[in-house]
């Protein structure tokens, strides 16, 4: 939990003079990166449970899982850290921005990376 | 949402690599996705310029509620097409023709999309028109030839790391 709230924090720094909207605008901004690393996730397990063999996933559950997944966060996301303003304004404020832009810098790549080479798990 | 429909050769994955479940490269199948992205694309671009034509008559409380609603759909495509761009990459993958333009479409149109509803969420119009440009431009010149180009210049990168050649 600390560290989807560290990655709430590191995106919302990208929009910070925006206040409250910038807050939203981060976590949908997280919520791509968010989704390809649960995707990643899943089609790794998938291939696990499938005793290494894969091909359990065809890319229509692919598509369907991948909405299920983008906008349930969405929702929960919005819905636990709207309401933490404050909180998530001051917990950025501890850091430089620059430190904390970085991360979003570093996470979108890696996990676009992830969720297409995972997809050889499938 | 950016697949090429070209005669690129059907790689044939080695046996023993994720298993052998290959599919048939279908073309039509290819446009259909495509074609469901673009209009995710379009639909989600037509409601952020909505959105901003209703900001700009008033604030009164019907404006406010549709800027709210095509706020939704807006966001609400930009993620649609998103993971339609991973399910693309999926059946590129399964179809032989994933490769270093896999990696680069997924990025470009989930970076714009992104950006795309960001923007709407915090009104900045810039941004907006920055992103739709970008993400019309980039979708035509791939379809035609970044994407070949993509996969000459790396060398097929993607493919021997998708693929493990």
């Amino acid at each position: 939990m600390k560290i989807i709230e560290l990655l709430v924090v590191t995106y919302f720094s990208i929009f910070k003079k925006y206040g409250l909207k910038g807050l939203e605008a981060g976590i949908y901004f997280l919520l791509f990166p968010f989704t390809f690393n649960i995707l990643s996730l899943l089609f790794y397990l998938s291939y696990l449970i499938s005793n290494k063999e894969g091909n359990l996933i065809s890319p229509f559950v692919i598509f369907v899982v991948g909405l299920v997944i983008a906008f349930g966060l969405r929702k929960l996301l919005n819905k636990i850290y709207l309401v933490k303003y404050e909180y998530i304004k001051a917990f950025s404020e501890k850091y430089p921005r620059i430190l904390l832009v970085l991360v979003p810098i570093i996470h979108w790549p890696i996990s676009i990376f992830l969720v297409v080479y995972c997809l050889k798990f499938t | 949402m950016f697949l090429r429909l070209g005669n690129d050769v059907i790689f044939v994955k080695p046996s023993g690599q994720g298993g052998g479940n290959q599919w048939n490269y279908n073309e039509a199948a290819a446009f259909g996705m495509t074609a469901a992205g673009n209009t995710s694309n379009l639909i989600g671009t037509t409601a952020t310029y909505t959105a901003y034509e209703m900001r700009a008559l008033s604030a009164a409380k019907a404006a406010k509620a549709g800027v709210n609603a095509v706020k939704s759909v807006s966001t609400g495509a930009g993620i649609f097409g998103s993971v339609l761009t991973v399910a693309i990459a999926g059946y590129e993958y399964k179809t032989g023709q994933a490769n270093t333009h896999t990696f680069v479409d997924v990025g470009v149109s989930a970076l714009g999309f992104a950006a795309l509803g960001a923007a709407v969420i915090i009104g900045a119009p810039a941004i907006v028109v920055g992103a739709a440009v970008g993400g019309l431009v980039y979708g035509i010149n791939s379809a035609i030839w970044i994407g070949t180009a993509i996969n000459k210049f790396s060398g097929n990168w993607g493919k021997n790391v998708i693929y493990g050649q």
